[in-house]
């Protein structure tokens, strides 16, 4: 697996958080306000090109301009302003550093390699909200990010028009995903722009006259078409999605995991999705029968006597299926 | 159950284990304990992993884990059976049954052979123990019964076939007289919960309840 470790010390809310034995798919659970986005963020800061770095205090989070963006990157640690922290995967590890200037420094190397402490990678201080430096912010594994909001149709629509030229058999298998798993009725999709249209979009075949621009088609559709065509398009190694249920009906879940699991296998794509969903949890277990992947459920628990303390839990899919038997709930 | 109120856990083999477990809970005045089971023995590895991997797990809600199981034929070879589970699953060697273990600094573990220790049998053997005290006349038909099938057949009843003769055997209300399930027992037979013969259960029962 790309990342086989996460450890989490001292970032955001989480004091030590360490995460084993991760799988092709990785299910982060747990409360509200136990540090779920936390997650994908500490993935994003190990794994991020520049621009998802630079744009990181916008992705998951509301902010309100200059305000969030400085206080997002005063507050990565855990004590608050301008605290040290550490990341580290059996790739690539984060380290923090703060000196008397009030400026937080970041460094990024491979997990082996000694931090050049010449170079941070990013450089943070209250005027430059978070200066970036491009040399160092090449990743070891590429990473694609999607957040809870549907992102512009004509992103979408772009990247699906990526992915005849790149592999023609993976515009057919996108097709036949979305026909087996959120609309029947499907046919084909053409990346067109008809006449009298502004703009080119993702158009669809249901085989009962002219074709369907893909934002006629609901949130379901225009979910799992984007998140399909972003690992066709951009073969990430790693997919982050927040909240992955949002918008897909529990019915279906089912049918949507069992395609997105064979894509992650084809693709050699590793998933990390926040979901607050039993339904997406239970379904995503119940798609993974006969083992076709290597399904984790990444749970952060905030301890009862302590609640300052947040605890991580990693269990598979056997253990979950235990609990869906007995009726326990695992979220 | 209150989510988040600190609790204990007994974990039983089967929904019969369960009942019985959760009347003398409640003969005790035991609260904030949940009972589950984990419906065989086969099932005991399975059941601590999705304990140990549950949200009441990780946040420390669990104060106590009270592991049982019956002895069946082999009383040694259960509480090794259960021990070596425990071990696997929460890295704690349990020195004795009713011996309590911490498995962190919020959680300890313990383990109870029933009908009791160093005894054969199983939970029903337990209650016809207490039956006897109080129903020996039914006793007497029921032993006879078994003394004249163990010369037929050379072979001494199953506790659980005893347990079912003995269902039917107690039944003072009209016919037609069914082998009763636990549920069907505890609601139609009469039972002394105070019978000294659960007093070692109800002694680790009332354990659990304890701080650590």
């Amino acid at each position: 697996m790309k990342i086989d470790f996460l450890q989490l010390d001292h970032f955001r809310g989480l004091k030590s958080v360490r995460f084993d034995g991760l799988g092709r798919i990785n299910l982060v659970v747990g409360g509200n306000n136990t540090g779920k986005t936390s997650v994908l963020e500490a993935l994003c800061l190990l794994f991020g090109d520049h621009a998802q770095v630079q744009s990181l205090p916008g992705t998951f989070r509301q902010n309100v301009k200059k305000d969030d963006w400085q206080a997002f990157w005063r507050l990565l640690g855990l004590r608050g302003e301008f605290d040290e922290f550490m990341i580290s995967s059996n790739a690539t590890k984060v380290e923090a550093k703060f000196n008397r200037k009030k400026q937080t420094a970041l460094f990024r190397t491979k997990a082996n390699e000694q931090f050049n402490q010449e170079h941070p990678f990013i450089l943070f201080q209250e005027s430059n909200r978070g200066h970036i430096d491009a040399n160092q912010s090449k990743s070891v594994l590429k990473l694609s990010v999607l957040p809870t909001t549907q992102p512009d149709p004509l992103t979408t629509s772009r990247l699906f028009n990526e992915i005849a030229p790149l592999n023609p058999e993976n515009e057919t298998k996108l097709e036949e995903l979305l026909c087996a798993s959120i609309e029947p009725r499907l046919r084909r999709l053409r990346y067109a722009k008809p006449k009298g249209a502004e703009e080119h979009l993702v158009y669809a075949d249901l085989g009962n006259g002219p074709m369907v621009p893909f934002t006629q088609m609901g949130q379901a559709f225009a979910r799992a078409l984007h998140i399909y065509c972003e690992i066709f398009a951009l073969q990430p190694d790693i997919l982050l999605v927040d909240e992955i249920e949002n918008g897909l009906y529990y019915g279906g879940l089912e049918d949507f995991w069992k395609g997105l699991i064979a894509v992650l296998e084809d693709q050699d794509v590793q998933l990390f999705a926040t979901t607050h969903s039993r339904e997406c949890m239970e379904a995503a277990c119940k798609a993974n029968q006969g083992d076709k992947t290597s399904l984790r459920y990444l749970r952060l628990d905030r301890k009862a006597k302590d609640p300052e303390t947040i605890v991580g839990t990693v269990f598979n899919d056997e253990t979950m299926a235990a609990a869906l038997e007995s009726g326990r709930e695992m979220r | 159950m209150v989510e988040g109120i600190e609790r204990a856990l007994v974990l039983c083999e089967g929904p019969e284990d369960r009942r019985v477990v959760e009347c003398l809970l409640e003969q005790i005045g035991a609260e904030n304990v949940e009972v589950e089971a984990f419906n065989g023995k086969d099932n005991l590895r399975s059941k601590l992993d999705e304990v140990k991997n549950s949200p009441e797990f990780a946040q420390g809600i669990y104060s106590k884990i009270l592991v049982t199981r019956d002895a069946d034929a082999d009383w040694s070879a259960a509480w090794q059976s259960v021990r070596d589970a425990v071990e696997a699953k929460f890295d704690i060697r349990l020195e004795d049954v009713n011996q309590w273990g911490s498995i962190n600094e919020d959680t300890q573990v313990a383990a109870w052979i029933f009908p009791g220790k160093e005894q054969t049998g199983m939970i029903e053997t337990l209650c016809l123990e207490v039956a006897r005290d109080t129903q020996p006349e039914v006793f007497e038909c029921l032993d006879q019964y078994a003394a004249c099938l163990r010369s037929k057949h050379q072979a001494d009843l199953h506790h659980k076939e005893r347990f079912a003769i003995w269902t039917i055997a107690a039944q003072t209300f009209d016919a037609p007289r069914r082998r009763l399930s636990m549920g069907r027992i505890l609601k139609n037979l009469t039972f002394d919960w105070s019978n000294e013969k659960f007093s070692e259960t109800r002694a680790i029962l009332s354990g659990i309840t304890s701080k650590p």
